[in-house]
């Protein structure tokens, strides 16, 4: 114990020191170049007025608490940010826009192996129906040796760095008229589309980098820009509205976007497979459970290699027009998207048989035999097979002899003293973004004047927002025993298959009724501002929703036939806006889970320097819904961020 | 006397008269222009030079005696006219030291920049007097105003100006009304006329300080607005109301450059004429790369974090009149020493170089206000009350104090206008905004983008064009 503790300490030591000698000379450096009352970068070099350089350097570190083998706490996300803007308007029909960032988390350098996420269903452990499970390091790679052979060192996302997908987070130049009625935007940015806050009905322009913070990330921050052009167009006054006002819509103006570099959604499962070990520590979605559906039994001897696949960028494109217009005394727009899944469906494509390794290791086996997907399907569902076996087992009705990979000169598990090799299968699945997404939707947002209420007659703010997408594609939950015709597979034996077998679509309608009001509390009569508040519901109704997955390849996740949300946030300044607070709730009402972010920031040297304290907390069942994903990812950042 | 002489006799008599009186007039017109260069060359700073040069010109005196000759009054007569104490007079230095015996000062300096002399918070060494100006608006805005012919306006219960037809006053009539206002109503309404001083409005930058106690910068916003009066132009195309804005009477545009973090926020705000359709105000929030809808009844807010400024103070009084939740009414006329509206030639604050403190010396000079106050009905805004100081010349607010809802002084606002005296148009040089209750503030410095006027188009008031205006 003593020995653990001075280690900890000692890497502590050492990570603390990596970070404060970082940080301390970048802002050393930029405090000792900058003069006292210049506000930025721009005024320091003293650059004409038509060039504006800026930027800013964060660190953060902090800890997990609520963690998923104890209730111990330790490093937590330690993510820091270079970024460097710079914006030249040489006159009024061109702006041009260049943002270059780095970010990373030195988490994964400072954990040192001791957060975990859950990890392959355990084959030691029949007497739990093998439900229990080995865990994995998300900090360091796994032993590859028993008891505890699974990790992944996450080094990959300790610098984001590739240079087009990571670092460049804007290069644009946008063109416009002298009457700026008609503008040309080209590069890479991020546009926002939509009244939702949190999460996405119509903002679907843009995939989301999941991988930093999650759905707690700001939403510009989440984004993932993509190379796109742009144009909008004043359709009043290029005198093209009288259509448009002859039925009621004021000031149209025209949106049309096209967007041939297709990014999808960026996430990582923290995937203990041993050739295909990868995490993102706290913000990794933890590795699913390997589950029959029909026995309840864990699917011990089986991992996944997961590969993208992705449509080609430049040969495939995203279309969107966006019509603005008043009405109804508020703003409306009518969207439509033509573009692709930023979340994949998950289609199985084969698999190896890893003849010598219990624990999925091509390194450690004699032989790693690849299974086409026919072969692949035979192996899970076939009479006598895997699935097969598995359910004998759950029924007692499994003998020595029976386990199907006894011919390859596999171990029996059922008669471990007969004699042969430890083995088990990886099966290869890849996560499919070429499903094409078709969605049309309006928005609408209007100051409910008529309303007025509180301590000093302020309206809420009413936004509406809904979408119509059609064809979704989902997984099945439950697939047609492809032997057995009238028998079904659920669970994970539904995600090995054909890509019709597992696939399937439909329409898909979401709803947003949201307000936002600025709170005046009653009886502060001291009340400096109001407290900034805005409150969502959100309803999703699938059509024919019965034996879908939520998603891929958490099996067990069903989709609800309206799954609801509700979110709450609130902002306000204290101390003459020295502090300010700011909260975010969600509740899953469908599935029970929560999350909760709280922001405690303060302003320091003019606002230059913004310590923040992040709380970021998790509840629900496991694997029940979106928000229970992060349920042991509880976490606390202290951050300091310097703005130049 | 034979009748062509008594005929001779009174038509030289008339001559002479006339002459006489037009002479008169002309001295009475130049004089403040005299007493500036007199003063200029005492004081031999050249920014009051630079000010001489600013008025010392042939179409500042035309158009000041145009618009002398439609009020029948100018300051310098209406001082001229007023009992003031002798030692009140351009060249004055108002300083601790000699403030006690001059026992009359508390009759024309407002008790907080008294309070100045011996503050370190927004202190000052001292408050000179400079010569009075002669303020006027455009022309154009002039000749609306004749235009208008006997009794043009009404008030209507909710406190809304109406003409002859029953159409609201700015959207119809581009004239300003009850330039000789008899009640507070009619006062406020003379001010809200004004707008601001122009048909367009540019700052470029504009940079807003949030300071402390000790005029210490806490935070600093640099950014541009802009303004456009969308009714009622007279002076500048497009003439008359703005196609596309029907309703509104100004709109005003605010674009963030500066501090990083807010860079690219951007707010319009559309005032409408009917008392019971409040704001259309919409915001593009970077860190969302979107637009929010905000309420336009919420004004109460400070327009940013540290900042002393709320959305309802913006433009000197952006607060909806309306007779049935406030009360306006007007007080004694008065005389106050205020900051000139030499923004053209200098800033008249002598601000410090971080925008947070006085530098030394105020300029001041004495105008001719009518004083009027608003009080809240309502109990529930941000002020039970305002006193406003409105320049007779000018028919903006010399100063305004704020007063919170236990009736104690809570915010000033004071200002120095960019004024300039060939066109009669005005923007903005500095305000000061000081919390009297907290001991904070805030000051805006502007530079009035004049030639940047004529490029200015409604789609600066759009906020999907704006947002990508950098």
């Amino acid at each position: 114990m003593n020995r653990t503790t001075s280690k900890l300490n000692t890497y502590a030591y050492n990570g603390l020191k990596k970070i404060i000698t970082g940080a301390s000379i970048s802002l050393t450096a930029l405090l000792i170049a900058v003069p006292a009352n210049a506000q930025d970068l721009a005024e320091i070099l003293n650059l004409p007025d038509d060039l504006w350089v800026g930027g800013r350097l964060k660190q953060g570190t902090g800890i997990y608490f609520d963690r998923l083998d104890d209730k111990s706490i330790g490093w937590g996300p330690s993510q820091f940010v270079a970024e460097l803007q710079a914006e030249w308007t040489p006159n009024n029909n061109i702006t041009v826009i260049g943002d270059l960032w780095l970010r990373g988390d030195w988490f994964y350098e400072l954990d040192n192996g001791n957060f975990r996420s859950p990890a392959l269903q355990n084959f030691t452990s029949p007497q739990s129906a093998f439900l229990d499970r080995f865990s994995m390091s998300t900090s360091s790679d796994g032993s590859l040796m028993l008891p505890d052979p699974f990790g992944a060192s996450g080094k990959e996302l300790e610098f984001l760095d590739d240079f087009d997908d990571d670092i460049l987070r804007e290069l644009s130049i946008r063109f416009t008229n002298d009457a700026d009625t008609l503008s040309l935007k080209l590069g890479k940015f991020q546009r926002g589309w939509g009244q939702a806050d949190g999460l996405r009905l119509l903002d679907i322009l843009n995939a989301q980098d999941l991988r930093q913070r999650t759905l707690f990330a700001d939403a510009d921050e989440i984004r993932i820009p993509a190379w796109t052009a742009a144009v909008t167009a004043d359709l009043k006054r290029l005198g093209l509205g009288a259509p448009f006002e002859a039925i009621g819509m004021k000031n149209p103006s025209l949106e049309l976007i096209y967007i041939p570099e297709v990014r999808h959604t960026e996430f990582v499962v923290n995937n203990p497979t041993p050739n295909n070990q990868t995490s993102a520590g706290g913000f990794g979605f933890p590795y699913p459970r390997l589950i029959d559906g029909q026995s309840g039994f864990g699917m011990p001897l089986l991992a996944s290699r997961l590969t993208d696949l992705e449509v080609e960028d430049w040969k495939n494109e995203e279309l969107a027009a966006r019509l603005k217009f008043n009405a109804f005394g508020g703003e409306a727009t009518l969207n439509g998207f033509y573009g692709y899944q930023d979340l994949p469906v998950v289609v199985s494509t084969g698999s190896t048989l890893h003849i010598g390794s219990f624990i999925n290791d091509p390194a450690a086996s004699v032989a790693n035999v690849p299974l086409d997907l026919p072969t692949t399907i035979g192996a899970v569902h076939a009479p006598g097979q895997y699935v097969d076996f598995l359910q004998s087992v759950a029924g007692g009705t499994a003998a020595p002899g029976d386990f199907p990979l006894i011919p390859f000169g596999c171990l029996d598990i059922l008669n471990p003293t007969g004699g042969g090799l430890p083995c088990s299968v990886t099966a290869d699945f890849d996560l499919d973004y070429t499903e094409r997404q078709k969605t049309i939707g309006f928005s609408f947002t209007r100051d409910m004047s008529e309303l007025k209420f509180g301590r000093k007659q302020v309206s809420p703010v009413l936004r509406l927002e809904a979408t119509y997408e059609i064809d979704k594609a989902f997984n099945r939950q439950e697939i047609d025993d492809p032997f057995i015709p009238g028998q079904t597979a659920r669970g994970t034996p539904a995600l090995i298959g054909t890509k019709a077998d597992l696939i399937t679509h439909r329409d898909q309608i979401s709803t947003l009724v949201g307000f936002d009001y600025n709170l005046w509390v009653p009886g502060w009569e001291s009340q400096r501002s109001s407290i900034f508040t805005t409150t969502q519901f959100f309803n999703i109704h699938t059509k024919d929703h019965e034996n879908l997955m939520f998603q891929a390849p958490y099996v067990l996740l069903d989709v609800e036939k309206n799954q609801q949300y509700f979110s709450q946030t609130y902002a306000i300044g204290l101390f003459n806006d020295k502090v300010s607070l700011d909260g975010l709730a969600i509740w899953d009402l469908s599935k029970g889970g929560f999350a909760y972010r709280q922001r405690i920031n303060f302003s320091a040297m003019q606002n230059k320097l913004t310590p923040r304290i992040e709380i970021g907390t998790f509840a629900g069942n496991t694997e029940g819904g979106l928000l229970a994903l992060y349920k042991q990812s509880d976490y606390v950042e202290f951050s300091l961020t310097y703005q130049f | 006397m034979k009748f062509s002489k008594l005929k001779t006799l009174l038509g030289t008599c008339l001559t002479v008269a006339v002459l006489g009186s037009m002479a008169s007039t002309a001295h009475a017109g130049d004089e403040w222009i005299a007493k500036w260069k007199a003063f200029a060359a005492e004081t031999g700073l050249p920014e009051h030079a630079a000010w001489v040069a600013e008025i010392d010109n042939d179409e500042t005196r035309a158009l000041a005696k145009e618009w002398e000759d439609f009020r029948g009054y100018t300051a310098t007569s209406l001082i001229n006219d007023a009992n003031l104490p002798a030692e009140l007079k351009p060249g004055l230095i108002i300083t601790k030291d000699n403030i006690d015996s001059m026992p009359w000062v508390k009759d024309y300096l407002p008790q907080y920049w008294i309070d100045r002399l011996s503050s370190e918070w927004l202190g000052v060494e001292g408050i000179r007097v400079v010569p009075t100006n002669h303020y006027y608006m455009q022309k154009a805005r002039l000749d609306a105003t004749k235009e208008l012919g006997p009794d043009p306006f009404t008030i209507n219960e909710k406190g809304e100006l109406k003409d002859k037809n029953g159409e609201h006053g700015l959207l119809a009539k581009a004239g300003l009304p009850f330039t000789n206002p008899e009640n507070g109503e009619q006062l406020n309404w003379l001010y809200n006329a004004h707008g601001v001083g122009t048909e367009d409005l540019i700052f470029d930058p504009v940079e807003l300080t949030a300071c402390g106690a000790k005029n210490n910068l806490e935070r600093k916003y640099v950014g541009n607005i802009f303004w456009r009066r969308m009714a009622g132009r007279v002076g500048t195309p497009p003439y008359g109301n703005v196609e596309g804005f029907e309703g509104v009477t100004e709109a005003g545009a605010l674009l963030i450059k500066s501090p990083r973090d807010v860079r690219g926020l951007a707010g319009v705000r559309l005032r409408y004429a009917d008392a019971d359709k409040d704001d259309n105000f919409n915001l593009f929030i970077p860190t969302l790369r979107r637009t929010r809808a905000l309420t336009g009844t919420n004004g109460q807010d400070v327009i940013a974090p540290g900042l002393e400024i709320t959305w309802d103070d913006w433009r000197s009084n952006w607060f909806k009149t309306d007779s049935r939740k406030f009360k306006y009414t007007k007080s004694e006329d008065t005389f106050v020493l205020a900051a000139p509206e030499v923004g053209a030639a200098y800033d008249p604050y002598r601000l410090s170089k971080n925008l947070c403190g006085l530098s030394g010396i105020v300029d001041m000079e004495l105008r001719p206000t009518w004083k009027y106050k608003i009080e809240d009905l309502t109990g529930s805004y941000q002020y039970s009350k305002k006193e406003i100081w409105v320049d007779k010349e000018l028919y903006y607010a010399q100063y305004m104090e704020m007063f919170d809802r236990n009736g104690e002084l809570w915010r000033v606002w004071d200002d120095a206008r960019d004024w300039q005296p060939k066109t009669g148009r005005a923007l903005w040089k500095s305000v000061l905004i000081p919390n009297v209750r907290n001991k904070r503030h805030s000051v805006l410095s502007m530079e009035a983008d004049w030639d940047g006027l004529d490029g200015l188009n409604n789609s600066t008031f759009n906020i999907d064009q704006l947002r990508d205006r950098r």
